[in-house]
């Protein structure tokens, strides 16, 4: 009977009159490949009737660009974002705002992940780490503090002219007692610490690849990327997680307003938000989950967060007031840091 | 009438592709760089011109902008002008090919041959390499990452279009005229400084102003060249554009960037006129 059924659920689906297409558009590359393997894949399998397709952009700049073009006749339905770009596209109003009875997962996202009422909900962390060589960095950096050494001296890549500087510019306040919504000072005065030591605030092609290169000693970066590297590059970069804690790079999904099959999206963007999905891509991925209800187990957590030290000192932001900053910080580090060092 | 209607005709296809791919960009660029909003096209203000006039750090970057294209075109074509000067005038059966190997470069995207002047000039690049393996140096040397490292591989990258410039502008070099002046009794250096040079001015200029134009509207090369410490407009309004998402003032910086050297150009061309006539 189930197979009956079955059977008759597919011939309707492919019938077309019932089939439901969700088109989402998110970051490229191995992010790419995993959210197809870990999210996409198993939302198919237990929803037979949708299909999902996953269109990789280069970056959130183009994605928002692409949007804000369709924004009168849109042919994306979902779209992943850094969520200070999401923060920009609802300025934008081109999200739809989502609730718990369409969206039943929202619940257990925590109050900082749901943004602009809900038009955009956060879904992964990616924290910011040092990278380092493990052939030429025998005793691996444990502190933010460690890139001032003198001994790193013009072997330090420091992309921080974008999200990364933003992020940065938090934890380096914590550390010297202060709190990121009052005053940067001690953040830029951080910066400019270990600012004589940067060869590269720019690193071509990437900042992974200095570091596997062995052109830089140690790199700002995302540690999910880093991880991938760490297993499939033999072990050249290493990742250390710094014990005063860190902030992830968050990407937020939404739902685009417009969309021209909202119910089926919705589904999926529940699915997406859900523990299962979360847990899996964290597992495989090293992103920090943000459903509250995700356990990691203690070595997936070691890898996302570092130690317990670290773990405990995991931060969040105010993304919503970040991205009112935003800008402002960037012209800060381009021009108080990155221009004299 | 007929050739007139004819020549309209055939002018037709290539406006039409002028008007879609130049002039419509272009007015879309104008358009959203007084947009109140910095992503889409609304309302009316100034409010980006004024942010990037009053900037004393826009001034700066501006003025680096300037600094780095004089220097790449001076540089450029003092280097490029022997070139340009043995091609024009050798009559070896190897011309053609010679002329094609100065030329070669431009086969190879300015983005690859950037990562070029990345291995040479690195710290552990050929050069440092090389001086630090003979001892000469103890660390290496700072040949990259900086305005050094962007001005090098830009004059390298640019001297191609100056060498072509030139060649086209040597019309007016001839080999009697400088026989002429040598029977009269000029020495060579004589004869180069009123005779070939004079003569080929005009294409030193062109290829000054061609290299000029292509170097401050880079961005790939000070970007990556740069190592982040470069900054000209063209890397600003990149920036702007794909980092802090403010596309109005991206716009804005654009359209002054482009008043500024067209008005750059006009002179220059006005000035070369005189100089030919």
């Amino acid at each position: 009977m189930k197979a009956i059924t079955l059977t008759l659920a597919a011939l309707l689906a492919s019938g077309g009159a019932y089939a439901q297409e969700v088109n989402v558009i998110g970051f490229s590359g191995v992010f790419a490949d995993n959210y197809q393997k870990f999210i996409i894949e198993p939302f198919e399998a237990a929803n037979p009737g949708i299909t999902v397709n996953y269109q990789p952009s280069k970056n959130s700049a183009e994605t928002l660009a692409l949007l804000t073009r369709q924004a009168a006749n849109p042919t994306i339905d979902v779209a992943l974002l850094d969520i200070a770009v999401a923060i920009k596209a609802n300025e934008a109003g081109l999200f739809s705002q989502l609730d718990e009875a369409g969206v039943p997962n929202i619940a257990q996202a925590p109050d900082w992940a749901r943004v602009d009422e809900d038009r955009s909900v956060a879904f992964s962390q990616d924290n910011l780490a040092i990278l380092y060589n493990t052939e030429t960095v025998t005793e691996p950096p444990t502190s933010w503090n460690d890139l001032a050494d003198p001994k790193y001296k013009g072997r330090i890549a420091a992309k921080l002219g974008d999200t990364r500087g933003v992020i940065l510019i938090p934890i380096l306040t914590k550390m010297a007692g202060g709190n990121y919504k009052d005053s940067i000072e001690p953040a830029i005065e951080a910066m400019n610490a270990f600012g004589p030591n940067v060869l590269t605030w720019e690193p071509a092609p990437d900042c992974y690849a200095v570091v596997q290169s062995g052109e830089v000693d140690l790199s700002i970066c995302w540690n999910g990327r880093a991880q991938y590297l760490h297993d499939t590059q033999g072990g050249t970069i290493g990742v250390a997680a710094p014990v005063e804690g860190s902030i992830g790079q968050t990407s937020a999904i939404s739902l685009v307003e417009g969309s021209p099959d909202a119910e089926a999206a919705k589904k999926f963007i529940d699915y997406a938000l859900g523990a299962e999905a979360q847990g899996t891509f964290a597992e495989k991925s090293f992103y920090g989950p943000v459903n509250t209800t995700v356990e990691l187990a203690p070595e997936v957590a070691q890898r996302i967060y570092g130690g317990p030290e670290a773990q405990a000192a995991q931060m969040t932001l105010d993304w919503q007031w970040v991205s009112g900053v935003y800008s402002q910080w960037i012209q800060r580090i381009n021009r108080e840091v990155i221009a004299f060092n | 009438m007929r050739d007139r209607g004819l020549v309209l005709a055939l002018l037709i296809p290539g406006l039409l592709a002028m008007l879609a791919t130049f002039i419509l960009p272009m007015a879309w660029l104008l358009r959203a760089s007084f947009s109140t909003s910095t992503m889409v096209q609304v309302g009316f203000t100034l409010d980006h011109y004024r942010a990037a006039l009053v900037d004393p750090f826009y001034w700066k970057v501006a003025l680096n902008t300037l600094t780095l294209g004089l220097t790449v075109a001076g540089v450029a074509v003092v280097l490029a002008y022997p070139i340009a000067l043995f091609l024009a005038r050798t009559t070896s059966r190897w011309r053609g090919v010679l002329t094609a190997l100065a030329v070669a470069p431009l086969l190879t995207s300015a983005v690859v041959r950037t990562y070029g002047w990345m291995v040479i000039l690195g710290d552990r690049g050929v050069i440092n390499g090389t001086l630090q393996s003979l001892s000469i140096i103890e660390t290496p040397l700072r040949l990259s990452n900086n305005s050094f490292g962007a001005t090098v591989a830009l004059v390298e990258i640019l001297m191609p279009y100056a060498i072509l410039a030139m060649l086209a502008g040597f019309g007016r070099l001839s080999v009697q005229l400088e026989e002429a002046a040598a029977m009269l009794g000029a020495n060579p250096l004589r004869v180069f400084w009123r005779i070939v040079l004079p003569l080929s001015l005009p294409g030193v200029l062109t290829g000054a102003l061609l290299v000029f134009v292509l170097a401050i509207s880079s961005f790939v090369t000070p970007r990556l060249m740069g190592g982040g410490r470069v900054f000209v407009l063209g890397t600003e309004v990149f920036s702007e554009a794909t980092v802090t998402l403010n596309w109005s003032l991206a716009a804005a910086l654009s359209v002054m960037l482009l008043v500024l050297f067209s008005s750059v150009i006009v002179i220059y061309q006005r000035a070369l006129r005189r100089l030919e006539a």
